[in-house]
C-alpha cells in the first residue's frame, strides 16, 4: 500500500489498520448519471425527429443552425466529459486511514477545496454507525460518527463500506490504545 | 441598418467556454497528481480522462475546420427561418 501522500510525516511505529474511499455503489450512481447524460443528445434527436421533424429542416439546410449545434454538441459533451472526470477525482481522493495511533480524513469538497482532519485514539470517546436506506442496507454502506472527547465534537465517515466492522475496529484500537498508555505513563 | 453577426463572435464564445471547462479539468488532474497515490487505478482513469478529452477535441476540430467563419449571420434571415408559418 503506497501511502507516501497521505501519511506524509508517520509517527514512530504507525501502521495503518484500514484504508477507505465511500462505497463503489455511490459513484456507480454518479457513473449512470453522467452516461445517462451522453445519450441524452440522441434521444433528444430521435424524439424531436418524431415528433418536430421541421426543426431537423431548419438545422440541415440552414448553414447558421448547421454550425451552432455543432458548436453546442461540442461543448456539451465535452462539459459532460468533464464534469465526470471531476466526480471521478472528488470520490477518488476522499479517503480515510484509520491507523494504530491515529484517524485522518482527506476529503476533497469541489475543484479548490481539499478538507484534512487528525484525530488521535485517545481522543476517541464513542463510535455509533448509522444505516439508511433501502440500497445501504442491501449493500451495507452508512455513516460512522466518531465522538471526540475535544471541542470539535464529531468525527463523520460517509458512505464508507462495512460501517459496523470499521466502527468495531476503531473501538478495538482506541481500546488497544488506552492499554499501551496507561494514565500516568504518557 | 445591418442585423448581422459575425460567426466568429459564436466561435470565440464557444473557444471561452471550452477554455474554462478545460481549466477545470486540469484542475482535476492538478489534484490528482498531487495528492493521490500513483496506482494502477489512478493512472489507468487519467488516461482514459485524457484520451477522451483529445478525442472530443479532435472531432470537435475536424467538425469546425470546415465551416467558413468569415461569414456574417442576418438576423432578419434568421427571424424568418424560425417563424414556423
Amino acid at each position: 500500500m503506497f501511502l507516501g501522500k497521505l501519511l506524509t510525516h508517520p509517527l514512530p511505529g504507525e501502521t495503518v489498520e484500514i484504508k477507505m474511499r465511500r462505497h463503489w455503489w455511490l459513484f456507480l450512481k454518479q457513473f449512470l448519471w453522467y452516461s445517462l447524460l451522453l445519450f441524452f443528445p440522441f434521444i433528444l434527436a430521435i424524439f424531436s425527429l418524431a415528433y418536430y421533424p421541421f426543426i431537423w429542416d431548419k438545422v440541415f439546410t440552414s448553414v447558421f443552425f448547421g454550425t451552432l449545434a455543432k458548436l453546442v454538441v461540442s461543448f456539451y459533451y465535452l462539459a459532460v466529459w468533464l464534469f465526470f472526470w471531476n466526480a471521478w477525482t472528488d470520490y477518488y481522493l476522499d479517503i480515510w486511514l484509520v491507523t494504530n495511533e491515529r484517524i485522518l480524513s482527506f476529503e476533497q469538497k469541489g475543484l479548490f477545496n481539499r478538507a484534512v482532519a487528525e484525530l488521535r485514539m485517545s481522543r476517541v470517546q464513542d463510535v455509533s454507525v448509522r444505516v439508511q436506506g433501502f440500497m445501504g442496507t442491501i449493500l451495507n454502506y452508512g455513516e460512522v460518527n466518531i465522538q471526540t472527547a475535544g471541542a470539535e465534537g464529531k468525527f463523520i465517515f460517509k458512505d464508507v463500506p462495512q460501517p459496523y466492522k470499521v466502527s468495531e475496529k476503531i473501538i478495538q484500537s482506541a481500546n488497544h490504545w488506552r492499554d499501551s498508555h496507561p494514565i500516568g505513563s504518557i | 441598418m445591418s442585423l448581422a453577426i459575425p460567426y466568429l463572435f459564436f466561435l470565440g464564445l464557444y473557444l471561452l467556454a471550452v477554455v474554462i471547462l478545460l481549466f477545470f479539468g486540469l484542475a482535476s488532474l492538478y489534484h490528482l497528481l498531487r495528492f493521490s497515490a500513483l496506482s494502477p487505478v489512478s493512472v489507468t482513469m487519467t488516461f482514459i480522462m485524457m484520451a477522451g478529452t483529445a478525442i472530443i477535441i479532435f472531432l470537435s476540430y475536424q467538425q469546425l475546420i470546415v465551416i467558413d467563419w468569415q461569414q456574417s449571420l442576418d438576423l432578419r434571415l434568421v427571424l424568418q427561418a424560425l417563424n414556423p408559418f
